[in-house]
């Protein structure tokens, strides 16, 4: 058993956050940053339930609530911590979780050299950005935003579907025009 | 995963008591929660609010409200927003008649800040929090906490002022739901939103200008009645005129709270005049000013894409939102409800306050903050390659991978950035270091991971590791003035538990350690010395660092500190020949990129 403990050197069976015998926290655990969230890994997640988990962990882990004890254990904090606000950035975004996905579904080199090969798709998100690019009517703007919304959830529910499928590659095609679609909305 | 709570400190016996310090530009003021609330600690004339300001006179200094109304020419104001540009500048006199930088300045004002806490807590007390504006960088935050490091303070943490008075403001009223802090002070102006839900203070995203306060809106107005009444331009007056004029306009600005309109007889260039005040002629001196702080809250709320109906509430914090211009001008570009219940001047530090006893006692409040400026650093052509970038919630660490541009390259070049501009230059530069020792290698071939860790401080730490050889940055040639701020909180921690000990000792630590660090450096990059520097530079470089470790023994302060500066400088020349030698072109590049 190699997980012993840094400050009081008992050990257990398998890594722990913090020492099963003493409390004290650990360093150099490795989580899968789904299960670190305590969530299901899924194309679509529940917002609030991220921003649940996102608070229970930063109340374990953030550096003021080690500051009267020592230094190793305030470092340990940081590095969970900025993890946690790592994570929580990632699983947040729809672009980042999806490739995220691919990533732990050994899937995660799609993305990379391949363009996205649908002229006409890609047409129509040039036009609509340029469309929201070029007017100054906040009506206009917003009428735009809700079309690219529905695209939005039209794409992830399409994700979804290759998701039970096990179609890898084209979740990271969709996943591709996914992001230019977000990217019109961004600014 | 098991949920095991973090242990509480139940060993500590009594309550820790932490003060929280507001360190304004133009009011300070300090509070501590004792005995279940917050209490202001005022002066020696009973005053909570101390004016930031410090007189030098022969032999002894003065402090806040005891100096006098005409001692304004030789009072020294504002000097926090020297921190913004270069605080290590010598700008000063002190009372020996020395010559002293903003961070000594700042320092003997904490000293008196300490004072005053040590005599209403009838001991000496060194933690605290400190707050500084939210949209200050790097070089701001550090150099702040060194000065108050060097006043015998333990900055036990550095949080954003707008952040700060939510917390105050939500501790006390409960309220839930998302918030614009609206924070102009006397130096700069901050926007942040946050989102309150019981216990929880989570600032969304922050934003602001930190030349831009009560100090400004000051200026315009002194303008305005130059030009009006003596056809005159501020540029074209010496300073001691405009020291005065600003000084009125300043009381003018106070006064408009009771009076609209008042007369006044005032002399410039030797001219008399008696003139009319109106706050309509301020109001629209200072209209383009307030409608700058409107457009950068705007710009913030498109980018956090949190729109008006989604706001609850605006908090109006710092002495400058008292203007009535202000709230008229929030009230027409906001739907929100705007508070102003509270002292604008007190909440700051109100907030400080109760936090510093959260963190040294325990609670279950939290408080998650983010950072304001982008960090990144210099590649290709003076680019900017962001690492973090503005708005990520702090603490946080990332890490970057680069590689060698040409065959047989050795040290890489990192220069560390922060701002949102795209070309360096225009960025603020936050140091650069040399990782060196590389095994000579094919260009691209060479890995060399860079961390930036950016602590919930908001303080920034670079490291960089070899990963071919695993060797770990012996940097750095560019020394300057940057002590590190963990050393540094190490030696307060250290000489705090070795009980009191005297602010000159302190000093003297801190410039051994830096000098101690600067004799290691070059002894490490002895060889390149000999190659690159002519032969009058080594024998001084040499003779320099023999009579430095001399007076290391003897601790005598101002000589190691004159060695010092003087090997520094000595070095320079050489730090800069390295760079040129080895980087002609491109250093730094992500590795990935390379690849392609």
């Amino acid at each position: 058993m190699k997980n012993k403990c840094w400050s009081c050197s008992k050990e257990s069976s398998k890594p722990e956050f913090f020492c099963i015998h003493c409390g004290k926290i650990q360093e150099g655990v490795e989580t899968n940053e789904f299960e670190f969230f305590g969530m299901k890994e899924s194309i679509l997640i529940s917002i609030d339930k991220l921003e649940e988990s996102y608070l229970r962990l930063q109340s374990k882990f953030h550096p003021d609530k080690y500051i009267n004890l020592s230094e190793k254990e305030r470092e340990i904090s940081t590095i969970y911590s900025s993890k946690v606000n790592e994570i929580y950035e990632k699983l947040r975004n729809n672009v980042s979780r999806i490739n995220l996905i691919l990533k732990l579904s050994g899937f995660d080199n799609y993305d990379e050299g391949k363009s996205f090969d649908d002229p006409e798709t890609l047409n129509e998100i040039m036009e609509i950005q340029e469309e929201f690019m070029f007017t100054d009517n906040l009506k206009i703007k917003q009428k735009i935003k809700d079309k690219v919304n529905k695209m939005i959830k039209e794409t992830l529910t399409d994700i979804e579907k290759y998701f039970e499928n096990n179609e890898y590659e084209k979740i990271s095609k969709n996943n591709i025009k996914l992001s230019y679609l977000e990217k019109i909305i961004e600014k | 995963m098991s949920l095991l709570t973090i242990e509480e400190p139940s060993k500590i016996s009594k309550e820790n008591t932490c003060i929280g310090i507001d360190f304004g530009t133009t009011n300070s003021v300090t509070s501590v929660f004792i005995n279940g609330e917050v209490k202001f600690i005022s002066d020696e004339n009973d005053k909570i609010l101390i004016p930031t300001a410090i007189s030098y006179k022969k032999e002894k200094k003065n402090f806040g409200n005891n100096i006098f109304e005409n001692e304004f020419l030789d009072t020294i104001y504002s000097v926090k927003r020297n921190f913004v540009k270069d605080p290590d500048d010598k700008l000063f006199k002190n009372h020996d008649d020395i010559k002293i930088s903003s961070v000594e300045v700042a320092k003997d004002f904490f000293s008196y800040l300490k004072n005053l806490c040590d005599s209403y807590l009838k001991s000496p007390i060194y933690d605290c929090v400190l707050t500084v504006p939210a949209y200050f960088d790097e070089k701001s935050r550090s150099e702040i906490m060194r000065s108050a490091f060097l006043a015998g303070l333990n900055v036990r943490r550095l949080i954003n002022e707008p952040t700060a008075a939510a917390f105050a403001y939500g501790l006390e009223t409960k309220k839930t739901g998302t918030f614009l802090v609206y924070d102009l002070g006397g130096g700069t102006f901050d926007i942040s939103i946050l989102k309150l839900s019981e216990g929880i203070f989570k600032v969304l995203g922050t934003s602001g200008d930190t030349m831009l306060g009560g100090d400004d809106l000051d200026k315009v107005f002194a303008e305005f009645i130059l030009k009006e009444n003596f056809n005159l331009e501020f540029s074209s007056i010496n300073e001691e005129e405009k020291k005065k004029i600003l000084r009125l306009s300043k009381t003018y600005k106070e006064k408009f709270s009771q009076k609209e309109i008042f007369s006044d007889i005032i002399e410039v260039n030797n001219k008399k005049k008696k003139i009319d005040i109106r706050l309509n002629d301020f109001n629209k001196s200072i209209e383009l000013l307030i409608e700058r702080t409107i457009k950068i809250t705007k710009n913030l709320q498109n980018e956090l894409n949190i729109n008006d109906d989604s706001i609850d509430g605006i908090i109006l914090v710092g002495g400058s939102t008292r203007c009535k211009l202000i709230s008229q001008k929030l009230k027409k570009s906001f739907k929100s409800k705007l508070f102003d219940d509270f002292n604008p001047d007190l909440v700051v530090s109100k907030g400080a306050a109760l936090h510093g006893y959260d963190i040294l006692n325990g609670s279950n409040n939290l408080l998650l903050d983010v950072t304001p400026l982008s960090l990144g650093i210099e590649t290709v052509g003076g680019l900017m390659e962001k690492v973090i970038s503005r708005n990520t919630p702090i603490p946080a660490i990332k890490e970057q991978s680069f590689t060698t541009f040409e065959n047989g390259q050795t040290s890489i070049k990192v220069k560390i950035l922060q701002g949102e501009r795209e070309t360096s230059d225009n960025n603020r530069n936050l140091g650069e270091f040399i990782l060196s020792g590389l095994d000579p290698k094919p260009a691209g071939i060479p890995r060399v991971k860079v961390r930036f860790s950016l602590d919930a401080d908001g303080i920034l730490l670079v490291s960089a590791i070899d990963e071919s050889t695993g060797k770990k940055n012996n940097l750095v040639i560019k020394t300057g003035k940057d002590i590190d701020l963990k050393e540094m909180r190490r030696i307060v921690e250290s000489s705090i538990s070795n009980a009191e000990e005297d602010i000159n000792q302190r000093m003297l630590i801190e410039i051994k350690v830096k000098a101690q660090k600067l004799i290691n450096e070059i002894g490490f990059y002895n060889k390149d010395i000999e190659k690159l520097c002519d032969k009058k530079n080594i024998v001084n470089i040499n003779k320099i660092i023999t009579m430095l470790k001399v007076e290391l023994n003897n601790n005598n302060k101002s000589r190691i500190e004159a060695l010092y500066e003087q090997l520094n400088k000595e070095t320079e020349k050489f730090a800069q020949k390295k760079i040129e030698s080895e980087f002609t072109s491109l250093v730094g590049k992500d590795a990935k990129q390379l690849e392609e």
